[in-house]
């Protein structure tokens, strides 16, 4: 559905915008004027959507919250005292302790703090093996593309959570480690998305004219194809960190994922599993944590899509 | 086996190879197992005097023909069931098992892998009783040479299989072959290697299996065991004799018992049904002859992770359970009537801990590692984490083992912060500036009583020494493989036999730790093979223990005192109070080198059509 309006759009803005590059520079700031209007556009849509703001909120609030653990947490994550173990949240403990005395507090916001670095660099890392492999096979075509979609077909066979979870057992844990395992296991979808962006764009009579007019392959890719690829792009990217971030707890949460005592959401669900029943904050707070993030990044991602939908322009 | 001892043997032991020939040798074991313990004080019970009578005369040991006659009739005429027994049909025991260690009911199969149930399709030459007393089972009487290397064991005739054969030597001798055999692999070898003659050589493949010193006497109902050191230890170490089926293993092959088309069974229970990850069925062998009167008609173990055997006990579906979350047993203490179903054990009086590999930097410094057990607060863990689950343990016998010495040995290791700083800063790591990173490992699927107290000790390393530790767990097998090359780990280890030569045999160099020290070896190999007063030999086991307690290859840390919850319509004298006064399922558990199966039942205020 998108995927189709979004071809249909980029061919009538761009045309204009090639042609005028290389006209002239004067042409050329015309041209960013009028993208900036477009993104200027697609802002103030964002900002008229609720949800989406909303979201943005609980993110930038999460940030705060999360990356400023180190200034903003009564305790480091690992100082714990055993003789306060087991208290439900009072003025003292906000969120009460675990079972060997950590403030959970503490441990929750170092807890979203991994959550988020984790969420940001497996995103990091499957951009960086996803796009330009996407950029290559859209490219290049022919046996490139041949060799690059088996791949991708592979992968896909093959269950994500399995390859982590075996990349996981290889690599050991650690948090450098998650990043990876989870960039690694991830990338299908940018790849696969740029790829197809670059063959709907590729036929398009602006960049027929730009390379007949003597264009290198090279600068049509990087002037003209990846800016009018990139508005997909983005909204699988801001997606793709929930996913990631739920990927990471899920490995946690088997125990493969991050090693005490640094905190980690998901290892804080299972590990609350056999104590819930008595000390339900155990498991609440880093249920909630984990829900706010996804929420937050799903919402701004929806409100995203919605803003540099072509329908609305 | 139920999950009680599965668990818990599976826990305790590595797959290392903790080769016997590092076990001493014991030349007084015999005479001094019962008499050096109280337990025999008012010993009344026809079984323990037997036992004693044989430990305390020569090497030999002979239950009367009368006892054995006796102990037939009753098996072989249909037992009633005790008053106040719900019928047959209802008399099902239900436990738990993990399904990732499900694979076969046989201990010569598989000592790691086995199943819930396992371990009740034959019986071994002996039993232990609740007094962790051996007492004959398949095995009438027994006796050793002078040298204490050549060992006799009369059988009980007319035994036979479900199939019809007869239980002869030729079952044991088998079984002991295919232990040996190097095609099998057997994952226990360790335990009768450099014991039994040639069993070693064999396991390695360097001598045929026919050779090992298991061989049939003068006729086929005796059987006589060589041993390389002389080993009076041996009736006790004999618990785990329960044979294969010669016959089922040439015509069905191993794993027999796995398959109901092919189960062959001298025990009290034979497999009616096994459905992968779900259930193991065993029903009664009707065909049954040896010695226990066994109430219990059928075995029902539901193929579960351990995580949910609560949840599964507290919705009635199964009868007993063992290993709660600390949070579980809080709920079961709110909880009058479940309190009712609470029993503290002593297990195998397993001692959990701590270990360096003293043979790497900086653990080779031993005011770093006096440092790393000066900083465990016991106390602060029993209060918080283990509650009735487990005890202090400042040494490495626990209460109630023969040697025990844990007042005498509490101060070595006490918990004592500010003691710890000042030798830390001695071995030139002040305030625990230029210590390197530490990182504590855990066996996979470690319970959670285990998970709780090693991230509070990593957590006290931080407080109280200012070193960053972590913890990282290790797949079980890895763990065990690699367990001398850990610098830092967590793990157990609990009986095999009851005497202090089998605990302390642990720490011998060569063995299962990095660790070695000649005076302890010495002290401990003195001690095993002592033939003198028995105050005497305690005492330099004691000495040896000491010698391991103050050279901290390990910060001792618990003595687990497991927790089982029984439903309270389960009624039988294996929970009322031993000779210790401790009222629990005893070690080994539902098993036939145990006496349990035959001192427990369902009682008829059992919910009907359980199942």
């Amino acid at each position: 559905m998108g995927k189709q309006e979004t071809m249909t759009t980029t061919t009538t803005a761009p045309p204009k915008l090639s042609a005028s590059t290389l006209l002239s520079d004067q042409a050329n700031d015309r041209a960013m004027q009028k993208s900036r209007g477009a993104m200027q556009q697609a802002l103030s849509r964002f900002r008229r959507q609720k949800l989406a703001m909303v979201g943005l909120v609980i993110v930038v609030a999460l940030m705060i919250f999360g990356f400023g653990a180190p200034l903003l947490a009564p305790t480091g994550y690992a100082d714990a005292n055993l003789m306060d173990a087991n208290q439900f949240p009072s003025s003292a403990h906000w969120m009460g302790t675990d079972t060997i005395g950590h403030d959970f507090l503490s441990r929750i916001m170092y807890g979203t703090r991994t959550s988020l670095l984790v969420g940001f660099a497996a995103v990091a890392v499957s951009m960086l093996v996803g796009i330009p492999l996407g950029l290559l096979a859209g490219l290049r075509g022919g046996a490139t593309d041949f060799v690059i979609m088996r791949i991708i077909e592979i992968m896909t066979a093959f269950p994500g959570l399995l390859f982590a979870i075996f990349l996981m057992t290889v690599l050991g844990a650690g948090v450098g480690n998650i990043i990876i395992v989870i960039g690694l296991t991830s990338w299908l979808t940018l790849c696969r998305l740029m790829r197809a962006q670059l063959f709907s764009l590729r036929e398009q009579e602006f960049i027929i004219a730009a390379r007949s007019l003597g264009a290198t392959e090279t600068a049509i890719a990087v002037r003209h194809l990846l800016p009018n690829a990139l508005a997909p792009i983005i909204i699988a990217i801001t997606l793709a960190i929930p996913s990631a971030i739920f990927a990471e707890a899920g490995l946690s949460y088997l125990g493969i994922g991050i090693n005490e005592p640094t905190p980690s959401l998901g290892k804080m669900v299972a590990d609350s599993a056999p104590y819930v029943r008595v000390y339900w904050h155990l498991g609440v707070f880093p249920t909630v944590a984990i829900g706010l993030i996804m929420l937050g990044f799903s919402f701004v991602g929806d409100g995203l899509r919605d803003a540099l939908d072509p329908r609305q322009m | 086996m139920n999950t009680m001892t599965s668990k818990n043997k599976e826990t305790q032991r590595g797959l290392d190879k903790l080769t016997a020939d590092m076990r001493p040798q014991d030349a007084a074991f015999m005479r001094r197992q019962f008499g050096r313990r109280s337990f025999l004080k008012g010993a009344a019970g026809a079984g323990a005097g037997l036992a004693a009578a044989g430990m305390l005369g020569a090497s030999a040991f002979a239950a009367p023909g009368s006892l054995i006659n006796a102990m037939m009739e009753r098996a072989q005429t249909p037992m009633p069931l005790p008053d106040g027994a719900a019928p047959a049909e209802e008399q099902i025991w239900r436990i738990t098992s993990d399904p990732a260690f499900a694979k076969s009911l046989d201990f010569y199969e598989t000592v790691y892998n086995r199943a819930g149930g396992a371990d009740l399709n034959s019986e071994g030459l002996v039993r232990m009783n609740r007094n962790f007393e051996i007492i004959p089972a398949t095995a009438e009487s027994w006796s050793g040479s002078e040298d204490g290397k050549t060992w006799t064991f009369k059988l009980v005739k007319n035994l036979t299989w479900s199939d019809g054969n007869p239980v002869t030597a030729a079952d044991f001798v088998k079984t002991f072959q295919y232990a040996a055999d190097p095609d099998h692999a057997w994952d226990f070898a360790w335990f009768w290697s450099g014991n039994i003659v040639n069993f070693q050589e064999a396991f390695e493949g360097k001598v045929p299996v026919e050779e090992i010193g298991v061989k049939q006497g003068a006729d086929e109902y005796e059987l006589i065991f060589t041993t390389v050191e002389p080993a009076p230890y041996l009736p006790a170490k004999l618990i785990y004799s329960m044979p294969l089926s010669k016959a089922a293993l040439e015509k069905s092959g191993p794993f027999y018992n796995s398959k109901a088309e092919t189960a062959v069974s001298s025990g009290p229970f034979i497999l009616e049904e096994w459905i992968p990850d779900q259930q193991v069925t065993l029903k009664r062998n009707e065909k049954y002859t040896g010695t226990m009167n066994v109430p219990i008609q059928k075995v029902v173990a539901k193929l579960a992770a351990a995580s949910t055997a609560f949840t599964m006990y507290e919705a009635g579906e199964i009868d007993q359970m063992e290993g709660m979350a600390p949070a579980e047993l809080k709920l079961v203490n709110d909880d009058p009537d479940m309190k009712k179903e609470l029993y503290q054990g002593v297990g195998d009086f397993a001692c959990y801990y701590f270990f360096f590999d003293t043979t790497i930097e900086p653990w080779n410094d031993i005011k770093v590692r006096q440092a790393f057990s000066h900083i465990v607060d016991r106390d602060a863990m029993k209060q918080q984490i283990w509650d009735t689950q487990a005890n202090p343990a400042p040494s490495f016998l626990a209460q109630g083992f023969p040697a025990s010495n844990v007042d005498a040995l509490k101060d070595i290791q006490k918990f004592d912060p500010d003691l710890a700083k000042q030798l830390l800063e001695e071995a030139g790591y002040p305030d625990g500036k230029g210590f390197p990173a530490v990182t504590i490992t855990q066996r996979g699927g470690a319970a959670p009583l285990e998970v709780a107290t090693i991230q509070a000790y990593a957590s006290m390393i931080k407080q109280h020494l200012n070193i960053d530790a972590e913890v990282q767990s290790l797949d079980r097998q890895a763990f065990y493989a690699d367990m001398k090359k850990i610098p830092l780990g967590f793990v157990s280890y609990g009986m095999d036999y009851f005497d202090a030569s089998n605990m302390l045999g642990v720490w011998l160099s060569g063995g299962r730790h990095a660790w070695s020290n000649k005076d302890y070896d010495a002290k401990v190999n003195e001690a095993t093979t002592f033939l003198g007063d028995e105050a005497e030999r305690t005492a330099m086991f004691q000495e040896a223990e000491k010698i391991l307690v103050s050279d901290v290859p390990a910060a001792f840390t618990f003595f687990i005192t497991p927790n089982q919850l029984v439903k309270s319509y389960v009624a039988g004298p294996a929970l009322e109070p031993d000779k210790n006064g401790i009222a629990a399922i005893h070690w080994p558990g539902y098993a036939t080198m145990s006496t349990v199966p035959e001192e427990i039942w369902i009682a008829d205020s059992a919910p009907k059509d359980r199942s």
